[in-house]
């Protein structure tokens, strides 16, 4: 029996040790190892995943370390980086701009005004309001006055020359640009 | 003179002034360098204005004529 009171002294101590180094690694001290003992028992299992988890804490404690020490020109790189940012979104977004104007033009629709030559996007534009105003204000104006009917065919006629050539002049505005 | 011709006397001087206001802006592009081309075509468009504003003095003088 003597040898078993033995025994179980060897394990309280070893089992002391082991919660002394439990309480230190949990106060965050982490350079001392844990003592290790020989035997397959319990007590050095447990020993062993100790240590395992003070070398696992320490060296994420060093890594975390490296990772928040900061670079001196960090406020240069940011600037840098939110400049390319803005840089790639403004190119992204003139992207998606010409790759709808080119589908447009795939389909046959109104040549975009981006595309129109300068020296004659006032011209394109004046003729536009012409043909606008003739075809939706004049004629009906003129179907509604108190004028008589031969002075309306006559005045029709001759806006309707003003309108065919509007629309001529529009086309070779666009023409040209 | 009725309300109604007043208003069209009063629309198509505008007209008249938008006919105007184009002759004077296809004279000014001739002015500028273009090419052989481009100078016939503007030349085209602007003889056709100079003939709009005569046209709708002529539309202006029909409406004005009646009592």
């Amino acid at each position: 029996m003597a040898g078993g009171a033995g025994e179980v002294l060897v394990s309280k101590k070893r089992l002391d040790s082991l919660v002394v180094s439990t309480n230190r690694i949990a106060r965050g001290n982490l350079e001392k190892r844990v003592i290790q003992s020989k035997g397959g028992d319990e007590l050095s299992k447990l020993a062993s995943s100790l240590e395992s988890l003070r070398k696992g804490l320490l060296k994420r404690k060093k890594s975390n370390l490296k990772d928040i020490s900061v670079p001196a020109n960090v406020d240069e790189k940011v600037g840098e980086l939110e400049k390319m940012n803005k840089l790639m979104i403004g190119r992204e977004l003139k992207m998606i701009e010409l790759k709808k104007e080119i589908e447009e033009l795939k389909q046959g629709k109104n040549i975009p005004q981006t595309v129109v030559d300068s020296r004659y996007s006032d011209g394109i534009k004046l003729e536009e309001s012409v043909v606008e105003s003739l075809e939706n204000e004049y004629e009906k104006m003129i179907q509604a006055s108190d004028l008589k009917r031969d002075q309306k065919e006559l005045i029709i006629t001759k806006l309707q020359v003003l309108l065919s050539d509007s629309k001529r002049h529009e086309q070779a505005l666009r023409d040209l640009s | 003179m009725s309300q109604s011709k007043e208003k069209l006397v009063q629309s198509f001087e505008e007209l008249f002034s938008i006919e105007k206001k184009a002759h004077d802006y296809y004279q000014e592009l001739l002015l500028e360098k273009e090419t052989a081309h481009e100078k016939e075509v503007i030349q085209g468009i602007h003889d056709d204005e100079e003939r709009h504003m005569k046209i709708v003095q002529d539309i202006l003088e029909i409406i004005k004529e009646v009592k």
